[in-house]
């Protein structure tokens, strides 16, 4: 790593944000012609919007901010709105959250599967990277929107401070060995263990045996990981002169846990610790709030079934126009930080949405979606048909091909949103 | 997902072939095709046709493809609607004989297809352990009091409702990683404890000298939820005094300080928790624990005089915050005792960001009751972990909520305000019977150990390294697999314990990474079953993961080691013998949890403006789920019919429960077996207010989601899933329109009637229940009726409705109506054996991991004949279960 290399962002990074990198980006940047990296953040806040006053009518340049997207109004020319966008076959519910970012259909039923989620397929291209493939974050429930190859679940990290641990408290040298030691013997374990589920797999019937592959897949996947991390351990961390955050106590706390998260997620972006983050917010399991202004509020998933009861509405309206507004904030801090080609923000493509377009009704359909960043042509209305809606994936697909991944489709797309 | 029709062609045209090439039983199947497509051709595609798929049935164009599960399902229903005579719908449209062919050939196709299946492969897949069957069995082998690495797993896929079935039970590398991680701390924690044995002491906790018993910033004016007590004096001083230490005599006055205490008066305001923080157990183990309390009440007088002594401050409606003062407390003995339920709470070393968040944070221990006249000292025995500290909780009383308004806060007593003083807890452990721990020996046989430097821990010393490493392994692996290892998988694992040593890694790390090697290999996480009968270690296997949730215990191990677990009387002990253990709590848990939803019922929370009867009161959500699991545990050991499942004229009840129930005459927290009095409706699981809050959201009931629940948990015929973009119908909470009134439009469109005249009605019939399933009469609104205005039990003001009746009246399908949920009970038990039978399928689903199929119908109707004579007992049908074909079968 060359000093002529670092010396601005760095500087300018320490007034942003009060982190210093140690930093291994620019190794792998070099090869290509873009000196910063790409990410990719993507957000699902599971209690949906009040429709009417998310949705922006007229469409392209010229459309009408809602009173909503008017919150965002400093960034208009960073990011669109879509609508008519949603996932097929995904209904069920509250459940449809386990789909944000897959499209396996029928979250609800009985017999559902899940499959692999978009992060994660970028993951497997560029996960390899940075110190951590990707980083599933949550608030309020350690659910995650993150899911493997096949379908299961990657836990998300739910406490900010043990995140800030994770990506900026260093062990020292003989902590490091002896973490490459376990990581090893954790190697030389899946050898045997590998070996014995080929003899075990061999008496299987056919059936059991493609059951089998999948373990076997698994134990492999592992192995190449723990090498990865294996050379990761004896890289520095970056540093940084934050100390480490203290976790809000309750799930009362909903919004200073967002606040900090969101802080979390941009110094994980800034520092290059993952280009991949996905963050759920839970309101659901939510079981009172108080913003900022030290007004408290009763259950929120209670209120988005407020079935236009007036008072209910003006309630989860005020909730509504915090998330937006702290949305704003995160966009404006992302922005804040100059890298050598423009701004983290211009460098992270910010997916903010919902899996429910009117949670008083658990609509899965014409969900409200937001994309900045990421270098795209902002400022704009992207409208779909509201009856006959577009596969959300298209839009996942035109993000994963500007991640530099070589695919045409993602779940359900049928293809990519040539509009963008 | 979008699929290409043509591409979708291709590949049928692809499956076909291949069939036909591969695999003879298809090719029978497609003989017999011929002989079914006639008679649908004749009698069923003028309505299953493309240009008209009723019910979203077309039947020119449904393929012949039995192998393929989705399509072999439609095929079945085709069967079953056909046989019964359901369908055609118009008598004339088919004639007999063509009947019996469609019937016997739809049948034996699916049969030959089935059959090849469980030569080849068995009905149940190949499946790793779930994240539950994991910790337990784990927990047994390395015989540790307490485990809990649950929460590190990733969570269980589920299929048919549970987490058994090896097809949704995936395995990726984070999973394999996180058994890795589990492992290793569960290990670990089996050598968590001092070299020497340490010896039980007793220690007393003042409450007077607690941080986590007062407020360190006094009380607040309008809110003071603690008040230091000398005997029944409030001390003033003490109360409002800011320095910890200067709230009590101490040691100067000994006897003083055994008449301190500290009142807990549990508002919705204040406090959310309180606790003995001083008492950190030092010691994992066994302890007596002792509290001394009493129940008492209190009566605030205000500044400004009323006309009445108010007991508890009332703010300025205006919400400027200005309060009257409480000028006087008095503070008299309890009218009631009072129960306390005490928890564990982890707080870690003591250290800041010392608590684990892998593990639990709060553990129910015990529910005491607080007596009103005088002190008392209690005793309960509880298992303790290091770092742990006891919190109590007084359950009936408010719990405090944001946001919770000061000015709102209501008495549950017109006479005082009700609250329990703690005078101090007292642990004495740990109890030691056995050392060293019985972890160690599961590990380390009767090696000797020393501590290891600055932590609380041992290692082993061995004598001889390598053999030894080598015999313990063997031990280790014999316990872990189930069955006896083969040689070489032995050496293979002795060979890395080797290698580490021979690198220089200390003993005990050795075997600690060969054990976690051993927990993460496929013979330990995987269940061995070969296609055909189970051999007896199977069996062993398949049924202690049934009735126990972990794998076998020694003595079913030694049975199948003597080759007579097989043997059907030695197998019906042993089911008995299980049902008995303790252990069977578990199964009553994880099946409750999957069968019922009983796991996901907190999943909502009332309506505080609807329901402002409910807000926080955690008593009365975990005695409904006490009430079912006790109800069922109760089935099964006194064999209970299984039509108490619908109906019964006796449950378990506490306190709570029965004033929800609206039965009287119960106090206190414990449970007790009680008749249901005649036309209280809440006899049976189905009218359990566990099962009515499980399927109601929080705002409402919808007889769809209750109706379909109903149908699919209870009856055994779970509706089609609705068509996609449909969104669910919410009840209209403003009041205009009554749920009943909003379905009927919903039936008037002939496509979504035919279903829905089969999931409604049991959903209407259980709309005299809310949201908790207390009953009512008529509906609550946000916007229409008669008007109610109060201040809810979390101290929230509310206005809503009293508004339209309710109607639970209804008509099945085959057009018999009820009145109300009497009516609809007595038509479901028309019926015993269908509720016997879905009972048995469904426990067949958890017990074998695998549906029951087309093929298994047989067996099942083998059970309830079986069962038949003790009325289809719960306890006959396990056994039945367990003797059957296809509990034996892989």
């Amino acid at each position: 790593m060359s000093k002529n290399h670092t010396a601005i962002p760095r500087r300018r990074l320490l007034q942003a944000g009060a982190v210093a990198l140690g930093l291994p980006w620019f190794e792998s940047a070099a090869k290509s012609t873009r000196k910063t990296p790409l990410r990719m953040l993507m957000i699902c806040q599971d209690l949906g919007f009040i429709p009417s006053l998310f949705s922006p009518t007229g469409e392209g340049r010229d459309y009408t901010a809602s009173p909503y997207l008017g919150l965002l109004a400093a960034h208009r020319e960073r990011f669109t709105v879509f609508s008519g966008l949603s996932h097929p076959e995904v209904d069920g519910s509250h459940k449809s959250d386990q789909s944000f970012l897959t499209s396996a259909p029928h979250p609800g039923r009985l017999s559902f599967r899940n499959s692999i989620s978009v992060d994660q397929v970028a993951a497997g291209e560029i996960g390899h990277l940075t110190r951590y493939r990707a980083l599933p974050l949550a608030v309020n429930h350690p659910k995650s929107l993150s899911f493997t190859q096949s379908g299961v679940e990657i836990p998300a990290i739910e406490s900010a401070s043990a995140l800030f641990r994770k990506m900026f408290l260093q062990g020292d040298l003989e902590t490091v060995e002896r973490e490459v030691t376990r990581l090893r013997h954790r190697g030389s374990v899946l050898d045997a263990v590998s070996q014995q589920a080929r003899e075990f797999q061999s008496g299987l019937g056919s059936r059991d045996q493609r059951r089998m592959d999948q373990y076997q897949t698994a134990v492999r996947d592992l192995e190449n990981r723990l090498v990865d991390q294996r050379e990761w351990e004896r890289k520095p961390k970056p540093r940084t002169n934050l100390d480490v955050p203290t976790d809000p106590a309750t799930k009362y706390d909903y919004i200073e846990k967002l606040d900090l998260m969101y802080r979390m997620v941009r110094l994980a972006l800034e520092t290059d610790s993952t280009r991949l983050v996905t963050l759920f917010i839970a309101g659901t399991v939510t079981p009172g709030l108080t913003l900022p202004n030290g007004k408290q509020y009763p259950w929120y998933h209670g209120l988005t079934h407020h079935s236009m009861d007036r008072g209910k509405l003006t309630q989860l309206e005020e909730i509504e126009i915090e998330q937006m507004r702290m949305l704003g904030d995160l966009l404006g801090s992302l922005d804040s930080v100059q890298e050598e080609d423009g701004t983290l923000l211009d460098n992270t493509m910010t997916l903010y949405g919902s899996n429910l377009s009117d949670a008083n009704i658990h609509d899965t359909r014409n969900l409200p979606i937001i994309l900045a960043g990421g270098g795209f042509q902002h400022g704009r209305h992207l409208a779909y048909d509201l009856d006959n809606n577009t596969p959300l994936c298209n839009l996942f697909v035109s993000m994963l091909q500007r991640l530099g991944v070589e695919t045409d489709r993602f779940g359900s797309s049928t293809g990519t949103l040539a509009e963008l | 997902m979008i699929a290409s029709p043509k591409r979708d062609a291709a590949v049928r045209r692809c499956v076909l072939a291949a069939a036909l090439f591969f695999c003879a039983p298809a090719v029978l199947a497609v003989g017999s095709y011929e002989s079914v497509r006639a008679v649908l051709d004749r009698s069923c595609v003028g309505c299953h046709g493309e240009s008209l798929a009723e019910g979203g049935l077309d039947l020119r164009h449904l393929e012949w493809d039995i192998a393929d599960l989705d399509n072999r399902q439609r095929w079945v229903l085709v069967h079953d609607r056909v046989s019964k005579g359901e369908m055609p719908p118009v008598p004339g449209l088919i004639s007999g004989p063509d009947r019996e062919t469609l019937v016997a050939e739809l049948s034996r196709a699916v049969r030959s297809v089935e059959a090849d299946e469980t030569a080849r492969d068995g009905r149940a897949s190949i499946r790793r352990l779930n994240r539950v069957e994991y910790q337990n069995t784990l927990q047994d082998l390395l015989r540790l009091r307490y485990l809990n690495v649950v929460q590190m797993l990733p969570r269980d896929g589920e299929a048919h409702g549970f987490a058994k079935l090896g097809e949704a039970l995936d395995v990726s590398d984070v999973q394999v990683n996180a058994y890795l991680d589990a492992a290793e701390m569960a290990l670990r924690l089996a050598l968590e404890f001092p070299a020497a044995r340490p010896e039980a002491r007793v220690s007393r906790h003042y409450a007077r000298a607690q941080k986590g018993m007062v407020a360190l910033n006094g009380n607040s004016l309008w809110n003071r939820w603690w008040l230091a007590l000398d005997g029944l004096e409030v001390n003033e001083e003490h109360s409002w005094e800011k320095e910890l230490s200067s709230r009590t005599v101490g040691e100067a006055d000994l006897e003083k300080r055994e008449s301190e205490s500290v009142a807990i008066f549990r508002g919705p305001y204040q406090p959310y928790q309180y606790n003995f923080n001083q008492g950190r157990v030092a010691h994992s183990g066994d302890y007596r624990v002792r509290v001394r309390l009493r129940s008492v009440l209190r009566q605030t007088d205000m500044a400004e005089p009323g006309p009445e002594p108010r007991f508890f401050p009332e703010g300025d409606p205006t919400g400027k915050w200005d309060f009257l003062e409480p000028v006087a407390d008095r503070v008299y003995e309890g009218k009631r005792p009072e129960p306390v339920s005490f928890y564990a709470m982890y707080s870690g070393d003591g250290s800041e960001g010392s608590v684990n968040p892998t593990t639990d944070h709060v553990r129910y221990l015990a529910t005491l009751e607080a007596p009103p006249d005088q002190p008392r000292t209690l005793e309960f025995g509880a298992y303790l972990r290091q770092g742990e500290i006891l919190r109590p909780d007084t359950i009936r009383l408010p719990r405090p909520m944001v946001p919770a308004l000061p000015e709102t806060i209501k008495q549950l007593d017109p006479e005082g305000f009700p609250g329990v003083a703690f005078h101090w807890v007292e642990l004495e452990g740990p109890l030691v019977e056995q050392w060293p721990p019985a972890s160690y020996a599961a590990l380390f046989g009767n090696l000797p150990f020393r501590q290891v430097d600055g932590v609380q821990r041992v290692e082993a010393i061995p004598r001889d390294p390598r053999v030894e490493a080598a015999a313990l392994l063997r031990d280790f692996m014999e316990r872990a697999y189930r069955r006896p290892p083969d040689e070489r998988e032995a050496e293979g694992f002795v060979a890395i314990a080797h290698a580490l040593l021979a690198e220089g890694v200390p003993f005990t790390d050795a075997m600690i990474t060969t054990y976690g090697a051993v927990l993460s290999s496929p013979r330990f996480l995987f269940l061995s079953q070969a296609p055909g009968q189970l051999d007896d270690y199977a069996l062993a296997e398949r049924l202690a993961l049934f009735l126990t949730d972990a794998g076998p215990d020694e003595e079913l191990l030694a049975l199948a080691s003597a080759g007579q677990l097989g043997v059907p009387g030695v197998l019906r002990e042993q089911v008995d013998r299980l049902l008995e253990h303790g252990r069977a709590a578990r199964f009553f848990r994880g099946y409750l949890d999957d069968w019922l939803g009983l796991g996901e019922i907190r999943f909502t929370e009332p309506d505080r403006v609807l329901f402002p009867e409910y807000a926080g009161d955690d008593w009365l959500v975990d005695s409904m789920v006490a009430e079912t699991r006790l109800f069922f545990a109760d089935l099964v050991a006194r064999d209970q019919p299984a039509r108490n499942i619908v109906d019964a004229d006796y449950t378990f009840l506490n306190e709570r429960l029965a004033n929800h129930y609206g039965v009287g005459g119960i106090r206190g927290p414990a449970f007790r077996r009680m008749p249901v009095p005649d036309g209280n409706p809440h006899g049976g699981i189905l009218t359990q207010a566990s099962v009515l809050k499980i399927t109601a959201s929080g705002a409402g009931t919808s007889p769809v989601v209750r109706g379909a629940w109903v149908k699919e948990r209870i009856e055994g015929e779970p509706p089609p899933p609705p068509p996609p973009g449909i969104p669910a119908i919410e009840p209209d909470t403003r009041g205009a329109t009554t749920i009943r009134e909003l379905l009927a439009r919903h039936r008037e469109d002939r496509a979504c009637a035919a279903c829905h005249a089969r999931i409604d009605p049991p959903g209407l019939a259980l709309e005299n229940f809310d949201v908790m399933g207390a009953w009512r009469v008529n509906y609550r609104s946000l916007g229409e009726g008669e008007r109610v205005e109060g201040r809810g039990r979390s101290g929230n003001n509310f206005v809503h409705y009293i508004g339209k009746p309710v109607d639970a009246s209804g008509q099945l399908g085959d057009g018999s109506a009820f009145g109300d949920i009497h009516g609809f009970k007595a038509l479901l038990l028309a019926d015993e054996r269908k509720i016997a039978k879905n009972l048995a399928e469904q426990l067949t689903v958890y017990a074998t991991g695998a549906r029951v199929r087309f093929t298994d119908r047989e067996e099942i109707a083998g059970i309830l004949d079986r069962s038949a004579g003790s009325e289809h007992g719960v306890r006959t049908i396990i056994h039945e279960i367990v003797q059957s074909a296809l509990f034996r079968h892989k």
